[in-house]
């Protein structure tokens, strides 16, 4: 009892009252803005701070600063990425882009009177537009992008980019017109998240403003805790930072020469995309690949814990309390809690654009083929569509085509994510309502402790699938061969 | 209908889906029924079923927004809006 009161006090420190009252000081708030310039220091969101600290001071302007400010960092950021390097273009580009953003604002803020097959299927139509744009890149040679007389056609292609980059934000903005919610806001409300300045992926982080809106800070004392609760997630982003950097000193393969403690070279593990592509020429021992697989999987989870945190914890600091986008998944007992608690906003993304469209459309007579249907539209389907459109910057700005060994394997990968949340989401459904088993703690503890074990498992092998040099043939090979079958 | 019938009823399903070790009676109508850890955001899906064949509301026009579904008064305000 003592050590849950304590591990409350300590983990809940960001909501004690005391905290929150010296937090709004002056002398407190120096101290919260001195933390968090520690904090982000080296990070690239460093040039976010002085956007918080006006969030502070002008409260009912807060969508609109963020939302100019990141949008502002987003289009240099990318613009830089994108080699965009003259005044003229960038300005062009920008607007291009802007004027597309609030072409859809329109079309959102007149959702009820689009024609009724728009309605009934806005992301479809947005998604098909999409793809006509991408086909007319196939128009001009081959070599247009390098040829002056093309300029025009090869910055049009960069706002491609950008439209592509920006697609579930601007189906997030359709939503909100589908709802009816879109017409008590101004464009300028919107810009906060469809010009994501905080994360790498298509993935909304905080996702649109209805969702946002609910969770912005009113009072002074809302925003403490917003803020706290912010200051917590870079603490921790921090911890799990030194964290991986012991792991990848102490145990992989890579950085070996800075460990002070470290497994002697032949016991040393491997990232699982160097395990599966040596492991062609050369399998490491059982124990080496098996301690490899799982610890891998931890790390990987911790790096995405520190993203999202990072950005999670940005969002907190500008006072939109959202939810963390990883949350104790390496504690869940099932596969769909897994799923839940890994990537927060990915997996609200399948949901939101894949799962419910599917379960509303689809076998609404047959309760088990309804969920089996919408969870493969997510899982599966939308979880392999989403990361296809990802790899197709690479196809407009640089003409790389997608690689199918590549995406054979991840398309098998998601096709067995989405068979085994089923599965876990009919388990789950066969255990509501039932009560609890009544055994010891001590037993309880080996149960959970079992569970938990079988979810580490399933998703260590299950990312054999899924790394950076993953090939279908390559993967399955490796995959066999850690259960003593080889080919 | 009136609004007691329809959280009686709400109420009478949410006990068949909550986790076991919670009771109904602690939550009061304004408390998020995920958040409150009543039920688990997997059974929404069930709510959603429910909605559709106890009050016909067809979810399809207009999508589903989570935060309608969020507590049982926001329940009992989408049931009122939008019920057949």
């Amino acid at each position: 009892m003592m050590f849950k009161a304590f591990y409350h006090l300590v983990s809940q420190w960001h909501e004690n009252p005391k905290y929150l009252q010296f937090s709004s000081t002056l002398k407190g708030n120096i101290i919260l803005w001195l933390s968090v310039l520690l904090l982000l220091g080296f990070t690239q969101y460093l040039p976010l701070i002085p956007l918080m600290i006006l969030t502070q001071l002008f409260p009912s302007r807060r969508l609109w600063i963020v939302g100019i400010g990141a949008g502002g960092l987003f289009l240099h950021k990318k613009f830089t990425q994108l080699a965009v390097s003259e005044w003229f273009w960038f300005a062009f580009d920008a607007g291009v882009i802007l004027g597309f953003l609030y072409l859809f604002f329109l079309l959102a803020k007149s959702f009820s009177s689009l024609p009724r097959v728009v309605r009934n299927y806005p992301q479809i139509f947005l998604h098909i537009f999409l793809w006509c744009c991408i086909l007319l890149t196939l128009l001009p040679p081959s070599d247009f992008r390098h040829n002056p007389s093309w300029a025009m056609a090869a910055n049009l292609t960069i706002c491609l980019v950008f439209f592509s980059f920006l697609i579930w934000r601007i189906g997030l903005m359709l939503y909100s017109g589908k709802r009816g919610s879109i017409k008590q806001t101004g464009f300028l409300d919107h810009l906060v998240y469809s010009l994501p300045y905080l994360g790498f992926t298509q993935v909304p982080y905080g996702k649109g403003l209805d969702y946002l809106l609910p969770k912005m800070a009113i009072s002074r004392i809302d925003l403490a805790k917003s803020q706290l609760a912010g200051i917590k997630l870079l603490i921790l982003a921090w911890i799990w930072q030194y964290t991986l950097d012991f792991m990848d000193a102490a145990l992989f393969v890579t950085h070996s020469e800075h460990a002070m403690i470290s497994l002697p070279d032949h016991l040393r593990l491997f990232h699982i995309n160097v395990l599966v592509t040596n492991s062609v020429d050369h399998m490491p021992t059982m124990g080496v690949v098996w301690a490899s697989l799982i610890l891998d999987m931890v790390y990987d989870t911790t790096q995405l814990a520190i993203t999202g945190h990072l950005i999670v914890g940005c969002l907190r600091l500008c006072g939109f309390y959202v939810f963390r986008n990883t949350y104790k998944p390496l504690l869940s007992t099932t596969l769909i809690d897994f799923w839940n608690r890994y990537y927060y906003y990915f997996k609200e993304l399948l949901v939101d654009f894949f799962f419910f469209p599917a379960y509303l459309s689809f076998f609404k007579q047959h309760p088990k083929l309804r969920i089996f249907t919408a969870t493969m539209a997510s899982a599966f389907l939308g979880n392999f569509y989403y990361h296809l459109l990802q790899r197709f910057d690479n196809f407009i700005i640089f003409g790389t085509p997608v690689s199918y060994a590549k995406f054979s394997s991840y398309f098998f990968y998601a096709f067995v994510l989405g068979i085994a949340i089923f599965i876990s989401i009919l388990r789950e459904q066969n255990q509501r309502g039932k009560p609890m088993i009544t055994t010891s703690p001590g037993m309880l503890f080996l149960i959970r402790l079992r569970k938990i074990a079988g979810v580490w498992l399933f998703f260590s092998i299950l990312r054999i699938w899924d790394h950076s040099n993953s090939s279908f043939m390559t993967d399955t090979t490796f995959f066999f061969a850690i259960f003593g079958i080889h080919f | 209908m009136d609004t007691q019938i329809i959280r009686e009823k709400i109420v009478r399903f949410l006990k068949t889906i909550k986790r076991p070790d919670l009771s109904i009676d602690q939550i009061h109508d304004n408390d998020g029924l995920v958040k409150s850890g009543l039920i688990d955001s997997l059974a929404m899906l069930e709510i959603i079923a429910f909605l559709e064949s106890e009050f016909k509301i067809d979810f399809s026009e207009t999508g589903i927004d989570p935060v309608e579904l969020e507590s049982i008064q926001k329940i009992i305000e989408l049931i009122s809006k939008r019920a057949k």
